[in-house]
């Protein structure tokens, strides 16, 4: 199905990118939904909870933002814009 | 009144296959109809001087599967986004234009555009797509009814 | 508890979906540092199909597989037939199926030169803008594309999908006077595709060549079309039956598409600029002064002048149907008997975009046990995803939508519509 091998893509893009940040917890994903995507905020948690279970984002919030611009040049596209990843590492706060 | 039925698609590719399955109840119902499978511009002749032609295809808009979309034109170019959604190469919207530019074009002309999900050879319409068969054969017969 | 600390990463990725017809150029500032390109979709869901159908089945079923060339499809599958019956289609039902073919060539040479193909040339968006401006020209293009469409429907029955076509021949074969009906139309029609010919040759090329390793057909004494052996600009030159002794399909990784190698040379090139490099000498007169008179050479290696070959082969095929026309005589059978028999035969035509492949096996009582088909377009796969990078390293400077027409245009060299291919094709530029 479509929506699925989108979000199958993007849940690959979003481990690889933890898996960069040395594997810490996806805490929150910010994705754009293009006016023709195919997608509501709804439908795409709904897919994003099914395809995540069991990965480091699993229980990420899903901050979705829809596009209703119809001649967008991605407006048939699904972006995911960032991702944000709870750091393992030994960093000092500010 | 002089009027044809087109339909475009091609049986194999899941929900484009709702053409061919529309001219085919539209066929046992006794109507003849144009069958252009993938190559719209076949049409360009077939259509030349006629007072109504009635189109069935399926689309790709973003919208929820087996939505029917109803555009029709008088001479004008179709409305809305069609021309970037039909699921041919030489799209529906693109022929009748060109007609249009050929002074070719059908007096009035009806697009009843079906939102499909899933193209794939060899893949199966989706339910809903199927599911707005009747609908649409039903809906072709009362276009061509109307004066 | 305070927090966790988190840290934001910005990605800026689009989505994507394997198993559709897709294009991706990645570039890191000026640098072009992937093209991914797929548009090919093997027809496994038709070969599956055939498995458990009759031979005489074949040619109906694969005809399907492409709405703009059904002859092909239909005349490779009879031929694998055949060549596994033990028939030698006699010369008269041969000539009847080259005469089709020479319609298909006229229709699709015709839709993807002067209707998808040309408007790239000339600035516009597609047809409609140019029958705006040039309607002349667009009357001419589908006049000329119609005269390849009657020949079709006189002798297949149909124009679209044509059904008078059969293992062994053809159903009911025309007679004499419905074939000299389309003589007039036939010659206009040839002087319509050299002026098509003369029309296209004064387009602006870019200034891009490539040295492939060219693949087609060859048949001694014409320019090969419905027969042949195959034969390459490296040396080869084999029957049809050893086919997949020489060439591979290897997998793509990452994706499930496939690409096409000829064994010790690598990505091949199938269709007019092969078919023109391999046999223009066989090539009528008229086409090869055509040719000549526009400054084609012996070779091309000028992916986007394909065209012009295009535009001269549909001289060709206007003037083959004329000549094969003049010497119809009505065949006194339509069709000869093909009395099943277990065993592996192979069939390969020149469809209009290039060879196009088939094998099949099937048993004592014709059940077909095992079905291949390559289509030109797969073949081609390879080296369009190369002129793409040459393309691409080339027009760098270019702002991203004229790069994107442009990548459009090289798609368009080797097909207008992808139909028997895949469905839809998405192209995407990522700036990194």
């Amino acid at each position: 199905m479509h929506e699925q091998a989108l979000i199958d893509d993007l849940i690959a893009k979003i481990l690889a990118v933890a898996e960069a940040e040395r594997g810490g917890q996806v805490v929150r994903v910010r994705v754009w939904l293009g006016a023709l995507s195919h997608f509501t905020p709804e439908h795409f948690r709904e897919h994003f909870v099914d395809a995540s279970r069991g990965t480091v984002a699993e229980g990420a919030e899903v901050e979705a933002t829809v596009d209703d611009d119809l001649t967008h040049p991605r407006a048939s596209g699904v972006v995911l814009e960032s991702v944000v990843v709870a750091s393992r590492g030994n960093r000092v706060s500010g | 009144m002089s009027a044809a039925v087109a339909v475009l698609g091609s049986r194999y590719r899941g929900d484009d296959a709702v053409g061919p399955l529309v001219g085919d109840r539209l066929r046992e119902a006794g109507l003849s109809v144009l069958d252009c499978r993938e190559e719209p511009t076949r049409l360009l002749d077939a259509i030349e001087g006629l007072d109504l032609l009635v189109v069935v295809d399926a689309v790709r808009s973003g919208a929820e599967p087996g939505t029917i979309h109803r555009l029709e034109s008088h001479g004008e170019p179709l409305p809305g986004d069609l021309a970037l959604a039909s699921t041919h190469a030489f799209g529906i919207a693109e022929t009748l234009e060109l007609a249009r530019a050929l002074g070719r074009a059908p007096r009035r002309v009806v697009v009843l555009g079906v939102e499909g999900a899933r193209f794939g050879l060899g893949e199966q319409p989706t339910p809903a797509v199927a599911a707005a068969l009747d609908a649409l054969t039903a809906q072709v017969r009362a276009e061509l009814a109307e004066p | 508890m305070s927090e966790p600390e988190t840290r934001e990463i910005r990605t800026d990725y689009l989505a994507r979906v394997e198993g559709e017809g897709a294009m991706l150029i990645r570039l890191r500032g000026d640098e072009l540092e992937e093209v991914q390109f797929k548009i090919f979709e093997p027809p496994r869901f038709f070969e599956a199909l055939l498995r458990g159908r009759q031979y005489t089945e074949a040619p109906d079923i694969t005809a399907r597989i492409c709405g703009i060339c059904p002859i092909a499809y239909i005349a490779s599958a009879c031929n694998a037939m055949e060549a596994v019956c033990g028939v030698d289609l006699p010369d008269e039902l041969r000539a009847l199926r080259r005469l089709i073919y020479c319609g298909e060539w006229i229709e699709s040479h015709v839709l993807h030169t002067a209707m998808l193909h040309a408007p790239d040339f000339l600035g516009y968006d597609g047809a409609v803008e140019l029958a705006r401006d040039r309607r002349d020209l667009v009357e001419l293009a589908l006049r000329l594309k119609k005269a390849g469409n009657t020949l079709m429907r006189v002798i297949g029955g149909r124009e679209v999908h044509p059904i008078n076509l059969r293992v062994g021949g053809f159903y009911r074969a025309p007679t004499v006077s419905e074939l000299q009906a389309l003589v007039p139309e036939l010659e206009w029609a040839r002087d319509a595709a050299v002026e098509l010919t003369r029309w296209v040759a004064g387009f602006e090329f870019p200034d891009y060549e490539q040295d492939y390793a060219f693949v087609g057909l060859r048949q001694p004494g014409e320019y090969a079309i419905e027969r042949g052996r195959i034969v390459s600009s490296t040396g080869l030159d084999i029957d049809v039956s050893e086919y997949e002794h020489h060439f591979t399909e290897t997998h793509v990784e990452r994706s499930n598409a496939l690409h096409s190698t000829l064994e010790g040379v690598g990505p091949y090139l199938v269709g007019p600029l092969a078919r023109y490099a391999l046999s223009s000498e066989l090539l009528s007169p008229l086409a090869r002064e055509v040719a000549a008179e526009v400054g084609l050479g012996p070779v091309c290696r000028n992916p986007f002048r394909s065209i012009v070959v295009r535009a001269v082969e549909t001289v060709y095929a206007a003037d083959e149907a004329l000549r094969l026309i003049a010497a119809y005589e009505r065949p006194a059978e339509p069709w000869v008997d093909v009395v099943p028999r277990a065993g592996t035969g192979h069939g390969c035509t020149e469809a209009p975009r290039g060879i196009c492949w088939h094998r099949y096996e099937i048993d004592d009582e014709g059940v077909i046990l095992d079905a291949k088909i390559v289509p030109p377009t797969s073949q081609n796969q390879k080296v369009i995803e190369e002129d793409l990078v040459g393309v691409v390293r080339q027009s760098l400077h270019l702002p991203e939508d004229e790069l994107a027409h442009r990548c459009e245009q090289t798609i368009r060299n080797y097909d207008p519509c992808i139909s028997c291919a895949t469905h839809f094709l998405k192209l995407e530029i990522e700036r990194m």
